[in-house]
């Protein structure tokens, strides 16, 4: 079968590693003396850093406003929830996922018109449109610089039965389900037809279009996706915090995704992962030492650079560089 | 009997310049048709203008008795003209299988489709027309190595069978054989020897043996326009042809 090469081999490994490891990570924290609620939050943006992944690292599309999404699919997901227009979270979050979609399928419209650096400038352009909308126009609705406190948390009734995922251990099993799917959905989709044709744009967009694959769709439909893990990311952040903060929806935190994201690895789905966590405990950590306090800032920046400029396919690109390196030869 | 393709009076201008100056050519089925012509003579524009990379400023181009003018180059790829750039154009960092992948499944199931929960083992045919053009250009036993990993000569094979994955039924070859070693042109010319059996071939080339060993039909070029066409004992005998182009220091 010629088609052996094609893809990865790797069946169901990735899948059962990465179950295995969401149940694992919160004792693996509480073994460095870390709350669950950092493992909670290190998931939501690696759940955020996967659709970031599937256009940068598999597509080859730099966007710089994915803010917009995470901060959409946030603040609908909140305001139903807060004004109880849905019954509970699951439905909010749904709903909140197909808003940012809908939300990343007009901006890659007409952002997509432009390639390489015109339409990361594009993408930076509608992301501070976007801030700009939930600070003014939309403040009824996003509570402008205070964000949308009071978020429900998620709580399941079906008669008698109540699934309550209030507590933190709770939130992050609620959370950790999640990610695990989107995790499976974008596992799927890149190994389909579809994400064949995703990483032939990345590696040369001209010949893809002619050999005759229909290119300016295959990038809308995988920016759309990108926007919908982002949007169902924020509504989670809201869930999460009982409370939607405005910082969603800036650019700093378009940026950092983007940074994690290259740490981590790009075109592994599981780097953002990876990159989020090391972004999240390194700021934490380095905070709490008292003589670097001070200057924790600069210590985070001198890691990323040495990271980044240490191992150009990320740490999980590294990894499998190392494991194909370790692997005897056949 | 109609020609396969037919392109009448194609322009091209760039600004003040006029790359193609109404040229014609009609291309019969199964035939091997060369374009030559010196370097600048607009071989490699009016090439682009057949596979609808660029758009003619003026003329007409009639494929199967379709009008292709204005339909783009995947619209026309899809349609069953394929093309081999001089220039190689690969996806590097696929394996030389998975390069092949990407225009067969354009052939087998079209320009778009979302099929995100799909796979790739279960596109029908995929298996067969992979296999089928890696064996045609000798990268059976490449199929696992990265495709930017491979020498110069097979990226050059690779770039041939991404044209020929698309199943095309007119294949456009702009300089199959450039920078080829001798064994290699040899081999080259022995893979469009066989291709002719199921597919009609235009081919640009500098290599005169290859083109005169391989054409029904030679169709010269110079400064934009066509001054000769004919079998190659035609061309050959043509005067016009010798003191434009044969018969210069151009013959490489």
């Amino acid at each position: 079968m010629i088609l052996g090469p094609v893809g990865d081999r790797t069946g169901w490994k990735v899948e059962g590693a990465t179950a295995l490891f969401l149940v694992l990570f919160p004792a693996l924290l509480a073994l460095f003396g870390v709350g669950t609620d950092l493992g909670t939050r290190i998931l939501i943006l690696g759940l955020f850093g996967i659709g970031v992944d599937l256009i940068f690292g598999y597509t080859g599309l730099l966007s710089f406003g994915q803010a917009a999404f995470y901060g959409t699919g946030g603040f609908i997901t909140a305001n139903l929830l807060i004004h109880h227009n849905v019954p509970n979270a699951l439905g909010a979050l749904a709903i909140g996922t197909l808003g940012a979609a809908l939300a990343g399928a007009l901006v890659g419209s007409l952002a997509l018109r432009q390639v390489g650096i015109y339409f990361a400038m594009l993408t930076l352009a509608f992301g501070q449109l976007f801030y700009f909308l939930e600070n003014s126009p939309l403040r009824a609705y996003t509570g402008s610089e205070n964000g949308l406190p009071g978020v429900p948390k998620a709580i399941f009734t079906a008669g008698p039965w109540t699934l309550d995922f209030s507590s933190s251990l709770g939130m992050y099993v609620f959370v950790a389900m999640i990610y695990f799917g989107g995790f499976f959905i974008a596992r799927r989709i890149v190994r389909s037809p579809f994400g064949a044709v995703l990483r032939a744009i990345r590696e040369n967009p001209e010949r893809a279009l002619a050999v005759g694959h229909r290119v300016p769709r295959y990038k809308l439909v995988a920016f759309t996706i990108a926007a919908a893990y982002g949007g169902l990311a924020g509504g989670l952040l809201g869930i999460f915090q009982g409370y939607m903060p405005p910082e969603a929806f800036t650019i700093d935190q378009s940026g950092e995704i983007i940074v994690m994201t290259v740490i981590g690895g790009p075109g592994t789905l599981i780097g953002p992962l990876v990159g989020a966590g090391v972004w999240t405990l390194l700021r934490q950590g380095l905070q709490n030492i008292d003589v670097i306090a001070g200057i924790w800032k600069l210590i985070l920046g001198i890691v990323f650079v040495l990271l980044i400029t240490g191992f150009r396919r990320g740490l999980v690109g590294a990894a499998i560089a190392l494991a194909g390196r370790l692997r005897p030869a056949r | 009997m109609s020609a396969m393709l037919e392109a009448r009076d194609l322009t091209k201008r760039f600004g003040g310049l006029t790359a193609v100056d109404h040229a014609s050519l009609a291309v019969e089925q199964g035939s091997i048709t060369a374009l030559i012509g010196p370097n600048g003579a607009g071989k490699t524009t009016f090439f682009k203008m057949l596979a609808g990379e660029i758009a003619p400023t003026s003329g007409e181009i009639d494929f199967k008795g379709e009008r292709i003018n204005g339909y783009g180059v995947a619209r026309v790829s899809r349609l069953g003209i394929g093309k081999s750039h001089q220039i190689t154009q690969i996806f590097p960092n696929l394996t030389v299988a998975e390069n092949v992948v990407i225009p067969a499944l354009a052939a087998l199931r079209g320009g778009f489709r979302a099929d995100i929960f799909g796979s790739v083992r279960r596109v029908g045919g995929l298996d067969e027309l992979v296999e089928r053009t890696l064996a045609q250009v000798g990268l059976l036993d490449r199929t696992g190595v990265r495709a930017g990993e491979l020498a110069y000569g097979e990226k050059r094979c690779l770039e041939i069978g991404l044209a020929l994955a698309t199943e095309p039924q007119l294949l456009l070859l702009d300089e199959p054989a450039a920078g080829m070693s001798p064994t290699e042109t040899a081999e080259t010319v022995d893979l469009i020897q066989r291709l002719r059996a199921t597919v009609t071939i235009v081919i640009v080339e500098h290599d005169m043996d290859v083109v005169f060993g391989l054409a029904d039909n030679i169709m010269v070029m110079q400064n934009g326009a066509t001054i000769a066409y004919g079998t190659p004992d035609v061309i050959r005998a043509d005067a016009r042809v010798r003191d434009a182009y044969l018969g210069g220091a151009d013959d490489e």
